[in-house]
């Protein structure tokens, strides 16, 4: 390549208008040794980006922390996932609480205080005791039994139930019965015409 | 998009996520850091990523993107807007030759430009995207790529031309 043809590429170059094949046409006339001096500083100019493009990132342990930090990295992203979980659980649960003491009549809240009042023994003999709660037991399974007698009559009515049943059946071959003699009459008029 | 696919598609883009980060805090170690930050959030969106168009210049964005929120929160942005700002202030050949390496004294140019040709210079000249690719990292409009970085490839060249009059006034 001849000197005015390089000048015409600098000339391209300096306006931003050469292509990436052109700029390597420069870098690889400028990367000889044996240039005019007016080329100087343009050969500095490209020895120093080709310099510059060779720069590499000098850790050997780069990707070990890379890959640390990634670790790191997801198991954080896991926890505060999980962690935000909560957060939204217990959130909800407490705004429900706070609805449910601010709406709701503090006299419609059941009040239950078990250390409101002592509790005393009404007996001092233990056998009497025990006589009166057998007794009380007893009486509460006689209701119980009473209860559970009325419970024969619903028994009956089942049976009842399930004898109507069977009358509907009946029911249906009374009126099929029916059908038959009137066809048998109309036989016999047909006969008689 | 699987592990193993994410380690051999994304993980060696580092090195280019590393040069960009570098480019815009201007701080190694930080640079480092962000960039291990870029690919957890990579990682985790994994299952997403491969339905971008350039998955390389997404990922490119985001690290701008996380540089930005650095400088910001760091308190190190610049509070002009770039594209508002001047030129840099000429670099003396004083100050030039105080850089005896090629590498730094290109990068202290690039380092003084506005932040929009900085990040212009850097992934044309030195990743060598092509422009559409620029666009998309940067969200910027064709035009505005291609003025920003005539802009500042003529000014990296006139500092050079400076320096190397300077040297030659000198020997």
């Amino acid at each position: 390549m001849t000197c005015n043809e390089i000048d015409k590429l600098l000339k391209s170059y300096l306006e931003g208008e050469t292509s990436l094949a052109e700029e390597k046409i420069l870098r690889d006339f400028f990367s000889r040794g044996d240039l005019p001096d007016k080329y100087k500083p343009y050969a500095d100019m490209f020895r120093g980006f080709g310099a510059m493009a060779s720069v590499q990132l000098e850790d050997r342990h780069f990707e070990k922390k890379w890959s640390k930090k990634v670790k790191l990295h997801t198991r954080h992203g896991r926890s505060l996932s999980f962690f935000s979980q909560w957060y939204t659980i217990t959130g909800v649960a407490a705004t429900l609480l706070l609805a449910v003491v601010l709406f709701v009549p503090v006299k419609k809240l059941p009040v239950i205080n078990l250390f409101s009042h002592k509790i005393e023994d009404t007996f001092d003999d233990p056998r009497q005791a025990y006589a009166e709660t057998v007794r009380a037991l007893l009486i509460i399974s006689d209701k119980i039994n009473a209860g559970t007698n009325q419970m024969k009559d619903l028994e009956k009515l089942d049976e009842g139930l399930e004898d109507a049943g069977k009358m509907l059946t009946f029911n249906k071959g009374l009126k099929d019965a029916n059908k038959l003699s009137k066809f048998s009459e109309n036989q016999v008029d047909h006969n008689n015409l | 998009m699987t592990p193993q696919q994410f380690k051999e598609n994304i993980l060696p883009l580092k090195d280019k996520m590393y040069r960009f980060a570098c480019r815009i805090v201007e701080d190694t170690e930080e640079a480092q850091d962000l960039v291990q930050e870029v690919l957890v959030r990579l990682w985790d969106r994994k299952g997403d990523i491969v339905q971008y168009k350039s998955i390389e210049a997404y990922a490119l964005t985001m690290t701008r993107n996380l540089c930005i929120d650095w400088l910001r929160t760091s308190g190190r942005l610049l509070k002009e807007d770039p594209a508002e700002m001047d030129l840099v202030d000429p670099v003396t050949p004083y100050d030039l030759t105080e850089f005896r390496d090629t590498v730094s004294r290109i990068n202290n140019l690039i380092g003084h430009l506005p932040e929009q040709q900085r990040e212009i210079l850097h992934l044309r000249d030195i990743e060598g995207y092509d422009f559409d690719e620029i666009a998309s990292i940067l969200g910027l409009n064709l035009n505005v790529i291609r003025v920003n970085l005539s802009r500042a490839r003529k000014k990296i060249k006139e500092q050079l031309v400076k320096a190397h009059q300077y040297d030659l006034q000198r020997n």
